[in-house]
């Protein structure tokens, strides 16, 4: 498919976005997605997140030299590529679909490649917010909650709110409790 | 046609009710995004784990109170023609993706519109809560509380590290994502709006125009939303997103002064002459319509009308759209037949307010 901007290169980043309630793609070539960008034409969701996962070699500015078509069979061989063995999605699927996964449990199937869009599009690696009602949170989150409050418990003390500091520290000490208890529950497992 | 649609048509959009403020922000929405552990997501589902997540979803939203239990609608994506499909859209209250859904689609309404969940679109269920002028704070805790009383019911996909599973990796952890629509003609004729945009995008949130992008859209009208959806709380992904759009809004306001300092009658004839194409045409595109109607919605924000208001302004902005208008006529018709009852639409709407 060629690019809709230059029509001359190959379009790789295919960009789909909802205009007076219809439905357009734009498929287009790197140089003149990068173009578009720049003029604020896009937002870094407008790509396609499959190119920004399995371009991430190159966008850390990978320098080694192209594998060999020998290297590349060697590679293949010793990395079959994943099959979620819940729902049957392959790689080639996650690419077409732009990033998507075929069900809960491809996110452990394909965990390295959902590892590297994460880092790319999300602020942190663990959940800090909601969690189900009947559903415990895991120690890194909480871990993660009291580092955020010594912060700000560091912050209230030097502004002299002692009042502020005092419930910060309250909730440290709670949050400190829950996590005793979920290890020790992991310790008696 | 589905009677159960044809009654929506009784009532303005529940989003589009005047809200607080000055109108500049005209209505804000959250989206939470939640899949039924233990079944593929839509895209890798058959019909019968389709119809599974569909009859789950009827099941806990006739039990949910927010939903208004039995009294909503529920709506099989298949069961509906074209037109009613492109009413839900245009009351915002399904999604193309929903609506395309390569699997059986779903839609429940809560009795006062302002809550709905969609089934299977990209994730099994997408809980959202509209409402009009810039409450997300309304917002967060109604689309919380429903989500409490369907996770009491079913088990939503969660994992301990990344929080709630999600089709793409950009939803998950909080799986939600809270937007602002905004009107800012102010921003848009002194120029601002690029950088203003760019600015925003740097912030880590995303703009896009509602009707367009760039230089092409239509109507002045944007919407500002969180990416981030994991790393950081509901409530602070709220709450910075919300001190942008504060930030927005006083600059829109500032640009609006400006505009009215520096030349006060070139303002004036711009909503006048909107007005009058409004009020004198025969036949309108939605475009022209939805263009020339932001001029009018800036002339109400700045009081120069006496007679109209911005519940009309609304009104107008829904009924424009060709699914209403069609929906009301009772038949498809072909663009240009749109453009004359459309045009008619403006004239009697306009004519007793002048
Ligand atoms: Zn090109
Ligand atoms: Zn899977």
């Amino acid at each position: 498919m060629l690019c809709d901007i230059c029509k001359k290169r190959e379009a790789t980043i295919h960009i789909k976005e909802v205009k007076n309630g219809k439905c357009i793609s734009t498929n287009l070539c790197p140089e003149c997605a990068k173009e578009k960008e720049l003029s604020g034409g896009l937002g870094a969701f407008g790509f396609n997140l499959a190119e920004v996962i399995f371009n991430v070699g190159k966008m850390n500015g990978d320098k080694k030299a192209p594998d060999t078509p020998e290297e590349k069979n060697e590679k293949q061989k010793k990395t079959p590529s994943p099959t979620c063995p819940q729902c049957g999605w392959t790689l080639a699927k996650m690419r077409r679909s732009g990033g998507k996964l075929g069900c809960s449990d491809c996110y452990k199937t394909f965990e390295k490649w959902v590892t590297m869009a994460i880092e790319q599009v999300q602020r942190g690696a663990v959940h800090v917010g909601k969690h189900p009602e009947c559903k415990q949170r895991s120690g890194a989150a909480i871990k993660m909650e009291i580092d955020k409050l010594q912060l700000n418990l560091a912050e209230a003390v030097s502004a002299e709110e002692y009042e502020k500091a005092a419930q910060i520290r309250d909730r440290i000490n709670l949050l400190k409790a829950e996590l005793d208890s979920l290890q020790s529950a992991e310790d008696n497992k | 046609m589905n009677q159960e649609i044809k009654r929506l048509l009784q009532n303005p959009a529940s989003f589009l009710v005047p809200g607080t403020g000055d109108g500049i922000a005209i209505s804000s929405r959250i989206r939470l995004s939640r899949n039924l552990s233990c079944l593929p997501y839509p895209i890798a589902a058959g019909k019968e784990s389709a119809a599974r997540v569909i009859r789950e979803a009827e099941e806990g939203c006739s039990r949910s109170k927010t939903m208004g239990r039995r009294k909503g609608l529920f709506l099989k994506m298949d069961d509906l023609d074209e037109l009613e499909k492109l009413l839900l859209l245009e009351r915002r209250l399904a999604s193309n993706e929903l609506l395309k859904s390569p699997v059986p689609s779903a839609l429940a309404v809560s009795s006062d519109e302002k809550v709905s969940v969609m089934i299977n679109e990209e994730d099994h269920l997408r809980l959202q809560v509209l409402t009009p002028g810039f409450e997300l704070a309304t917002c967060w805790k109604k689309v919380n509380t429903l989500d409490n009383e369907l996770g009491s019911v079913m088990e939503f996909a969660w994992n301990d590290e990344l929080g709630y599973l999600t089709e793409c990796p950009t939803n998950v952890g909080t799986g939600m994502r809270a937007s602002v629509m905004l009107h800012l003609p102010g921003l848009v004729m002194s120029g601002q709006i690029d950088p203003t945009i760019h600015g925003i995008r740097k912030l880590g949130l995303a703009v896009r125009g509602i009707c367009g992008e760039g230089s092409k859209n239509t109507g002045n009208l944007y919407q500002v939303s969180n990416q981030i959806t994991l790393g950081e709380s509901e409530e602070n992904i709220i709450e910075q997103l919300s001190a942008v759009i504060r930030q927005l809004i006083e600059y829109e306001r500032r640009a609006r002064r400006a505009l009215l300092d520096r030349d006060r009658f070139a303002l004036l004839d711009h909503v006048g002459r909107a007005f009058g194409l409004l009020q004198n045409s025969y036949k309108l595109s939605a475009d022209e319509a939805i263009e020339a109607l932001s001029a009018l919605r800036t002339g109400v924000d700045l009081g120069l009308f006496q007679h109209l208001s911005s519940a009309t302004v609304n009104e107008l902005f829904l009924e424009l759209g060709a699914g209403h208008l069609q929906m009301r006529a009772g038949l498809a018709l072909p663009d240009p037949e749109q453009e004359v009852l459309r045009a008619k639409l403006f004239r009697s709407k306009l004519r007793e307010r002048s």
